[in-house]
């Protein structure tokens, strides 16, 4: 099977209600937000004030994008397995291998075409109530390289957790607790080492965390999230078995 | 189909290191030299003629070490650190070391949460305009954090050998190595 012929398979699969309100509102409340920002400030004349206002697009989108992806990711997946869908795939002969490579480029697309959205929205707005050059001094191509990367984790962290637990209300608890679970974890480790040292950023969901510090010492640690992303994108491929879906 | 997913899978992975590696390669890159130009700065010079002419904030401070905090009643880790500030000046005042704090204005009401936290404050307080304080916030690189308390160190040519904001036990380790290194002689 062909990666077109998969994506068609998935957009198939996409077009239930539940995606698309969550892309409604999503979309939404990017474009409102950008729709005010707009409005507030025709009058501005202070471009670093007017590109500093616009700036709110970004971190909107990317306070949001995670739970937006988690919302869509989770319930397909989970809906998917919960309804029989992979079993009934499987036996109607899509490899295994076909099915998780769907759920990939379609998570990742899908998290391209909102990044770029907010992009657009945000150079936009801000060239036309600042200019390019004030707002891209406010959020340069470093800055999106790093929101790209943290949004990229993201991405494969959730979908890593809707293959494992397979079923929408434990990967939602999973994802929603996991950073919880992983302050724990420090803790614990804190007080039986009777360390101050802190092992969060070797946790997944925390190590994300490395791709926005800034200066690194140590370039290694880089390797930390980049194992992580690997690990996100095989491991539930190795997990997911045929004899699994009896 | 092993084969694609494994394609799919390393191309993602190429894409995620390769991006993120020549992100905080440049970065560090640009901070090192930002940090480079900010300590050829004469901060002191900069700051005396950025400030209102003062009785103690001037040219005498020239040849000394300075150690400086921005600090507010209104600012709770001020306070908390404010006895960890006063070991410092008690260790190295006799080295000759000038303790300036700076806060805004409105001095009455930092000297009223002083004396509420029942407190000392070992420094020199002296009030200023929020512009005036402005020029030492300005001096904050891209990467660092900004806000209160602020704690800055200038060596005897006026050059900024320590900057950081926020209460921690950590920066004020590192102040007190900082001063035995600029003090060793004294």
């Amino acid at each position: 099977m062909t990666l077109r012929n998969m994506l068609a398979v998935e957009l198939v699969k996409f077009n239930v209600p539940l995606n698309w309100i969550a892309l409604g509102v999503y979309s939404l409340l990017i474009v409102g937000l950008s729709i005010v920002t707009l409005n507030s400030n025709l009058d501005v004349t202070n471009m670093d004030a007017a590109a500093g206002e616009t700036i709110q697009i970004i971190r909107f989108q990317m306070n949001l994008m995670p739970m937006f992806l988690a919302v869509v990711i989770i319930y397909n997946v989970g809906r998917e397995f919960g309804t029989g869908t992979v079993k009934k795939n499987i036996i109607d002969g899509l490899k295994r291998g076909d099915w998780v490579t769907g759920k990939v480029l379609t998570a990742v697309l899908i998290f391209l075409a909102f990044f770029g959205l907010g992009l657009i929205l945000y150079f936009g707005v801000g060239s036309f109530v600042a200019s390019f050059d004030a707002v891209f001094e406010k959020y340069g191509w470093e800055a999106v390289c790093r929101d790209f990367l943290v949004m990229l984790y993201n991405v494969t962290l959730i979908l890593a957790i809707a293959l494992l637990t397979r079923t929408i209300i434990l990967g939602f608890i999973c994802y929603l607790f996991l950073p919880v679970l992983e302050g724990v974890l420090n803790i614990v480790f804190q007080a039986a080492f009777k360390s101050d040292d802190s092992i969060l950023l070797f946790l997944p969901s925390n190590a994300k965390s490395l791709l926005i510090e800034k200066p690194i010492d140590n370039m290694w640690m880089l390797l930390v999230p980049t194992v992580y992303f690997t690990l996100f994108l095989v491991v539930p491929y190795l997990f997911f078995k045929r004899k699994d879906l009896k | 189909m092993k084969l694609t997913y494994a394609i799919l899978v390393g191309t993602l992975v190429l894409v995620f290191a390769g991006l993120s590696f020549t992100v905080t390669t440049v970065s560090n890159k640009q901070i090192a030299k930002q940090t480079e130009e900010r300590a050829s700065m004469d901060v002191l010079s900069k700051s005396i003629a950025a400030l209102a002419p003062h009785k103690t904030f001037n040219e005498t401070l020239r040849g000394k070490v300075v150690v400086i905090n921005l600090w507010g009643g209104w600012c709770k880790p001020c306070l908390k650190e404010i006895p960890e500030l006063n070991k410092l000046v008690k260790d190295f005042d006799s080295k000759g070391v000038r303790f300036i704090a700076l806060s805004r204005e409105d001095e009455e009401s930092d000297l009223d949460a002083l004396k509420k936290a029942d407190l000392n404050f070992d420094y020199e307080k002296i009030p200023l305009a929020v512009k005036e304080l402005k020029f030492f916030q300005q001096l904050k690189l891209e990467h660092e954090f900004g806000g209160y308390p602020l704690n800055l160190i200038l060596d005897r040519e006026g050059k900024l050998v320590f900057y950081k904001s926020g209460y921690d036990k950590e920066n004020i380790k590192e102040m007190r190595n900082i001063l035995k290194a600029l003090t060793q002689n004294s």
